[in-house]
């Protein structure tokens, strides 16, 4: 009899921000927050440490009905992919948490939607129902929203609206192609399921695929997000407070790609190899779109937002390409992108909090006056344009050999892999202009106002101090994740790739034989 | 971690340094300068040591640290490329580490005295520290992608050393060009790892050695290449940028910002020679490629008459110096072009030692004269006698550049000559059983390059020792030689400079060098015995004209005759032949030009088109709803506010972006055109407006002399030569210090040290300049818009100030206006001086 860890760590911070609710002080606010995180923080590590992820099966697994009649379970298991998501979200809350401190007056706030935002993101990460899948999709956004709404002033508001309407129109689809393969899969058995690896049996024509992998799609693109459905981003992160777009900009972006890679393309294998390519095209454009992009922002925000783009990107088309490399790639990289954005938005946070601005012409020569700062700002700037011997290199390295290793016959771009690797690796390049521009304004150069700046708070070298060790030990030492991540990502890539030959070559609608689609416990 | 006691001799040759580094860098910031002098100058002597133990233990065969495995390109079924954290050293690495380390240790010697007055003492030795390492690694990697850690570090560490006195925004420039121009070398470093790792599995050397019978099939798909040449030029083009050839060659000149020993040991010695490292350590498979080869030889033999001859016409000591790196370095290139990667080492080799020295000599030079950034050969001579040990031994280093006999660099200079008459004299070379044919007129060019660029080696190199050292002086420094930490270097070095030729002679127990190095490269031809005389006919030849031009030219002269003589094309080489304007149009304004474009393209387009549809539609399809439903309010309400909301208080107010853009004497205005956009434009905010009414056709306007506010002039910095744009200062009537920020670090003249302050006020609609040089009495200049001005090496334009109200009309009548505030010449920028407003 173990204890139910995986629903634990849904219910504790759920329980948390009602009690916080209720707490006047915001010194206890503070540490009821911070106590919670931590305490999710040891149960993710022990799982991520106890738990055996060397095969494709979950380590971990709960199940409770929820609504029998419509096949909708309470279900959740720990692979080796979520379990490292989870231990990202549970980090980035905790990053996002340090980034709320000396915001007087708004403490509640900031802990009750760090809190839930944790809660309904682990629980996308777990889900191992589609309609539970759906729900955290749909309440995740709720809290960064109303952190929009209430701290982004008119501003925020404005960037709340089209955030709003931006995850509208992907989710409608989402929804509807969901439905359309319950309904088919309930012409079959004669029964309902939300179960992805019963729903996963289902054959579908390609053409009818392509449609519900669109659909699936969609949703997902926006979110993390795909070229041209980026242009909610750099608003509504500029317009948050930084825990807001730390958990908008950071975290939420990855349920996107891990939907794409756990849900939309197993799901539909066929159809995914038909828009696949498709997609990957964007993904690439979004590389050197939001790097050039982010070249001509001055608000460093928006500059965050457009690498973001161009960092996604590369995720895009380590999922997309869908070799075992190139999506492990892809998973490592969801966790370097989410370290090192969190750390961008720390970094201005910083800057914010002494100046009042986040404009790049504003700042200069902070090299001198915050030497722990300026440190800081460089590593993490070096890890986002992926210079070797931080994170960025190991993701973006696997990601784009993996690419243009894919094997010709399985992968998804056929005999063009080894020509999308290289676009894609331009990126590197352009990458460089834009970090350097900023780093090369904010840090070097004249100093740019009288006196310094003030050296940082406890809280901005703790979080700055932890992005930097986990860019160093991630970038030296990966292994750790991506043994985890490995064996879960090739269970799944193999049988889907082909699944994807075999349904192209007959598309006649069919239930495959549980067996062969189930990897269930 | 497994290895013999020896190969831990490794991981210490690497991480010594780096541990210098976290504890400069980390703990000793504010300590003495003594600590953190002993610290990382032992640091790198350790890695010395560590790699000289092991390249002496080195038994002909090779050693091998096994650290962890670093990660796996997992190609599924339990397959995969392993990355393992290995260091190894055969013949080729370990001549390269002690090299890399011994100089490294003479050059953080000299450092010592070089930098005793720099404030940010402890950060310099960090980062030398930090680089010191990343090369160690660079060059003892076990595979690929270790080497690139080592690769893009270097990287790095230059950009950091380059722009070390960032203060100076042009140093920074100069810093970023060269990060930005090696990662265009970087790309296709990446790319050709995963070709290589899809040809063969492994990205380790030792494994890839091996497997290199891969690249023997020719058919390979992508444009009628080899695979072996596909590869061999995607490594030759990423050590185009590092070791600066055409095209990628930019960066180094500009990279003389950073102080001058660094310049020595990164920019001469060590990093930039990594690509031909690459190039040799990738043998096996460049000697598969006679194409690719014959591309490398014309490139490395054009670079190096290139540079040789921008070398002859520049004026300072480091950018001769810069550019005769240039040059050397084709001529290694030109060696590995007919596959004598041997040859090509032992001119890395001996080149490190001339090359560091006269670098470290030039920075003697300029801490005696007080020069700072660089020195001008215009304002030296005469150094002589109170210069003894740099003169000397900057006379060796310069001769051994030249090619003088039995000094270092002829010996090398000659087996690449060889090796080159060699390939013009056979059509087929052999490489280990591997036909190569470099084509005879492609190595009959090459040698005509080589001997024209060895001629001007000797030109410049005499030049630059006569004009510095002979002659009258043209300064009023009075000079002095630095301390014994900066002079023991020099004479190390110059011994080296003038011994290091003699280790690759084959002689009796020196086989080491040059047979182990020839057993680890895949040569394409036994280096001995080519073409008889000639090479060294031609070799001395080169170098009897040469130094003969320029002693008859610069013995006892004052001025440079080299510009009246050679005219036109004096002034084309001194430009670089142009190339870094042309790659200014080429590159760096497009490369803006689509950021900028991009920007409003997404805001403008892409944003209207996924948030102004959705938004029509929920109008339409609220009453689409209210239809079909029947009519009820709220639907109908609810759809028409989001819609309402998101049209108008969105769209509403068309936006504003105004750019200043200077074209030589033209100020132009320009506005980006948008759908249903139209402007309009008041010059000097006289209520009429230039445009007439509002024109949809508007983008660019030329600024008249008619927008000038009478009363305002701004003064521009031209801060050259490293500054393209200058800087502006917006001065009143208070007098206002200009200092070191705006007119640079090395503004003031030598010989007025410290002297300050230079005041500046407006008076009269004219600038008023007050400047207290010691020596002079204080001196009072006005300058009218238009008139100019120089202190030291800056030039003051003073400049009328344009005033300009801009307008735009969106398609619903709502108008954005914006006024500026800008001078007529002067930097590039959305200069808002007033804001924006928005009149319904």
């Amino acid at each position: 009899m173990t204890l139910p860890f995986l629903s634990s760590l849904i219910g504790l911070p759920l329980l948390a921000a009602l009690a916080l609710l209720a707490i006047p002080s915001e010194k206890a606010q503070r540490i009821v927050t911070g106590g919670t995180l931590a305490l999710l923080f040891a149960v993710a590590i022990g799982l991520f440490v106890a738990g055996d992820y060397s095969a494709a099966t979950p380590a971990y697994a709960e199940r409770y009905a929820w609504a029998p009649a419509l096949g909708i379970d309470f279900a959740l298991a720990v692979d080796g992919v979520s379990i490292v998501l989870v231990l990202l979200t549970v980090v980035l809350g905790g990053l996002a948490f340090l980034g709320s401190f000396g915001r007087e007056g708004e403490q509640r706030t900031h802990g009750v939607a760090i809190l839930t935002t944790v809660a309904t993101v682990l629980g996308a990460f777990m889900a191992q129902d589609l309609f539970l899948f759906f729900l955290c999709w749909e309440a995740m956004l709720v809290p960064a929203y109303v952190l929009l709404i209430r701290l982004g002033g008119d501003e925020g508001r404005r960037a709340a609206m089209r955030f709003f309407l931006y995850s509208l129109a992907g989710s409608a689809p989402f929804l509807v192609s969901l439905l359309v393969r319950v309904a088919e899969y309930h012409g079959f058995t004669g029964s309902y399921s939300f179960d992805p690896a019963e729903l996963a049996r289902v054959v579908s024509p390609v053409a009818k695929q392509a449609l519900l992998f669109s659909g699936f799609a969609l949703a997902f693109a926006v979110k993390m997000p795909i070229f041209p459905l980026h242009t909610w981003s750099p608003g509504a992160y500029s317009a948050s407070p930084t825990s807001g777009a730390i958990l908008l900009g950071a975290l939420l972006l990855k349920v996107g790609s891990y939907g794409l890679l756990r849900f939309a393309i197993p799901l539909f294998p066929a159809g995914a190899q038909l828009v696949g390519p498709t997609l990957a095209v964007l993904a690439v454009v979004g590389i050197l779109y939001g790097a050039f992009a982010a070249q001509a922002q001055s608000d460093l925000k928006k500059l965050v937002a457009y690498s973001s783009l161009s960092h996604m990107g590369f995720v895009g088309v380590g999922v997309l390409a869908f070799s075992t490399a190139s999506a492990s790639g892809a998973v490592l990289q969801m966790v370097n992108h989410g370290v090192v954005v969190a750390g961008l938005f720390l970094v201005v946070a910083v800057l914010e909090a002494r100046r009042g601005s986040r404009g790049i012409d504003d700042f200069g020569g902070l090299a001198r006056s915050m030497p722990f700062f300026a440190v800081a700002f460089m590593v993490i700037a070096l890890a986002g344009m992926g210079l070797p011997g931080t994170n960025g290199f190991v993701g973006e390295f696997l990601i784009l050999s993996g690419t243009f290793l894919a094997d010709v016959g399985a992968g998804f771009f056929g005999g063009y892999a080894p020509l999308f690797a290289s676009v894609a690796t331009l990126g590197v390049l352009f990458g460089s202009i834009y970090v350097l521009r900023a780093v090369g304004k904010v840090l070097f150069g004249p100093v740019s106002a009288e006196g310094g700046l003030g050296e940082l708070t406890r809280a901005e070298k703790l979080s700055l101090g932890s992005v930097v060790a986990l860019v160093f030990f991630i970038g030296l030492y990966p292994s750790p994740l991506l043994e985890r991540i490995e064996p879960t990502v090739e269970g799944l890539g193999a049988k889907t790739r082909i699944e994807a030959l075999s349904q192209l070559r007959d598309d006649s609608p069919r239930l495959l034989d549980a067996t062969v689609a189930q990897n269930d416990h | 971690m497994h290895g013999t006691p020896l190969a831990i001799a490794l991981l210490v040759a690497v991480l010594a340094p780096l541990a210098g580094a976290i504890v400069s860098g980390l703990f000793l910031r504010n300590a003495p300068k003594k600590a953190v002098s002993l610290v990382s100058v032992s640091a790198v002597f350790v890695s010395f040591v560590a790699a000289a133990i092991a390249y002496v233990g080195l038994d002909e065969g090779s050693l091998r640290f096994e650290g962890y495995r670093w990660f796996t390109i997992p190609l599924g079924g339990g397959q995969g490329v392993p990355i393992e954290f290995a260091l190894s050293m055969d013949a080729l690495s370990g001549m390269m580490a002690v090299m890399v380390a011994g100089i490294a240790t003479l050059i953080h010697l000299f450092s010592v005295g070089y930098m005793a007055e720099e404030e940010s003492y402890a950060r310099y030795f960090a980062y030398l520290n930090l680089f010191t390492f990343a090369m160690q690694l660079l060059v003892l990697a076990a595979n690929l992608p270790l080497l690139f850690v080592g690769w893009e570090g270097v990287g790095l560490c230059s950009y950091l050393l380059i722009g070390f006195w960032h203060q100076n925004l042009a140093y920074e420039a100069a810093a970023r060009k060269a990060f930005i121009v090696n990662r265009v070398g970087d790309v296709a470093v990446l790319v050709g790892m995963f070709l290589v790792a899809s040809l063969t599995g492994t990205l380790d050397f030792e494994a890839l050695s091996q497997r290199a019978g891969v690249f023997d099939v020719p058919a390979f798909g992508v444009l009628g290449m080899t695979a072996a040449t596909a590869v061999s030029l995607l490594f030759f083009w990423g050590a185009t940028a590092k070791s600066a050839q055409i095209p990628l060659y930019v960066w180094l000149p500009d990279a003389m910002a950073g102080p001058t020993p660094v310049s020595a040991l990164i920019h001469a010695a060590t990093m930039v020679t990594s690509g031909v490292y690459l190039s040799a350590r990738m043998s096996p498979i460049f000697v598969k490629s006679s194409a690719a080869l014959t591309v490398i030889l014309l490139v490395g033999a054009a670079t190096a008459l290139l540079a040789g001859l921008v070398a002859l016409t520049q004026d300072r000591m480091k950018k001769v110096l810069a550019f005769s790196t240039v040059s050397q370095l084709g001529f290694m290139f030109a060696a590995v072009g007919v596959g004598a990667f041997s040859a090509a080492m032992f001119h890395v080799f001996t080149h490190a030692f001339f090359k560091a020295l006269l670098f470290l000599g030039a920075g003697s030079v300029m801490h005696a004269v007080h020069a700072h950034g660089d020195a001008e050969l215009d304002r030296l001579g005469g150094l002589r006698k109170a210069l003894p040990v740099t003169s000397l031994t900057f006379l060796v280093g310069a001769l051994s550049l030249a090619g003088v006999p039995l000094l270092a660099g002829f010996f090398s200079k000659e087996q690449i000559l060889h090796a080159l008459f060699g390939a013009a004299g056979n059509a087929q070379l052999a490489a280990g059983g591997v036909a190569v044919s470099i084509p005879s007129w492609a190595a009959t060019t090459a040698i005509v390059f080589l001997a024209l660029a060895a001629l001007s080696t000797a030109f410049y190199s005499l030049k630059l020792y006569l004009r510095t050292f002979t002659g009258e002086p043209r300064h009023d420094a009075e000079p002095h030689e630095g301390g014994l930490e900066m002079k023991l270097p020099l004479v190390l070095l110059a011994v080296g400079a003038v011994l290091a030729g003699y280790l690759w002679l084959p002689a009796e127990g020196l086989e080491r060098f040059a047979e182990s190095l020839r057993a680890v490269v895949r040569d394409a031809l036994p280096v001995e015995a080519h073409g008889g005389a000639l090479p060294m006919i031609v070799g001395l030849g080169a170098l009897a004209i040469g130094a003969g031009l320029a002693v008859a030219l610069y013995k006892g002269k004052a001025e440079d005759p080299l510009p009246a003589k050679l005219g036109a094309f004096y002034r084309a080489a001194y430009q670089n032949f142009g190339v870094d304007a042309l790659y200014d149009r080429l590159f760096v304004r497009p490369v803006a030009a689509i950021s900028r474009f991009v920007r409003s393209f997404d805001f403008e387009t892409i944003d209207g088109l996924f948030v102004g549809i959705p938004s029509g539609l929920a109008t339409v399809g609220s009453k689409a709803v209210r239809q079909l439903q029947g009519s009820t309010v709220h639907s109908h309400a609810l759809g028409m506010v989001v819609g309402l909301v998101l049209v108008f208080g969105y769209f509403g107010y068309p936006r504003l972006e105004v750019t200043i853009r200077h074209e030589g004497a033209r100020t132009v205005l320009e506005v980006p055109p948008s759908f249903g956009y139209s402007y309009r434009v008041d010059f000097g905010g006289d209520g009429t407006y230039e445009t007439g009414d509002f024109r949809a056709d508007l983008t660019a306007l030329a600024v008249p002399p008619s927008a000038a506010k009478k009363d305002r002039v701004v003064l521009l910095v031209h801060r050259e030569p490293l500054d393209s744009e200058p800087v502006e200062v917006w001065l009143d009537e208070h007098p206002r210090e200009l200092g070191e920020r705006e007119l640079g670090a090395d503004f003031i003249p030598p010989g007025a040290r410290g002297a300050l302050p230079i005041m500046a006020w407006i008076e009269d609609g004219a600038v008023k300049l007050r400047t207290n040089l010691p020596g002079d009495e204080p001196e009072e200049r006005e300058l009218r818009p238009g008139q100019s001005h120089r202190i030291g090496a800056a030039r003051l334009v003073a400049t009328g100030v344009a005033f300009a109200r801009v307008e735009v009309k969106n398609a619903f009548g709502h108008v954005t206006v914006q006024e500026l505030e800008f001078p007529f010449r002067g930097r590039a920028r959305t200069a808002v001086r007033g804001g924006s407003r928005r009149i319904p």
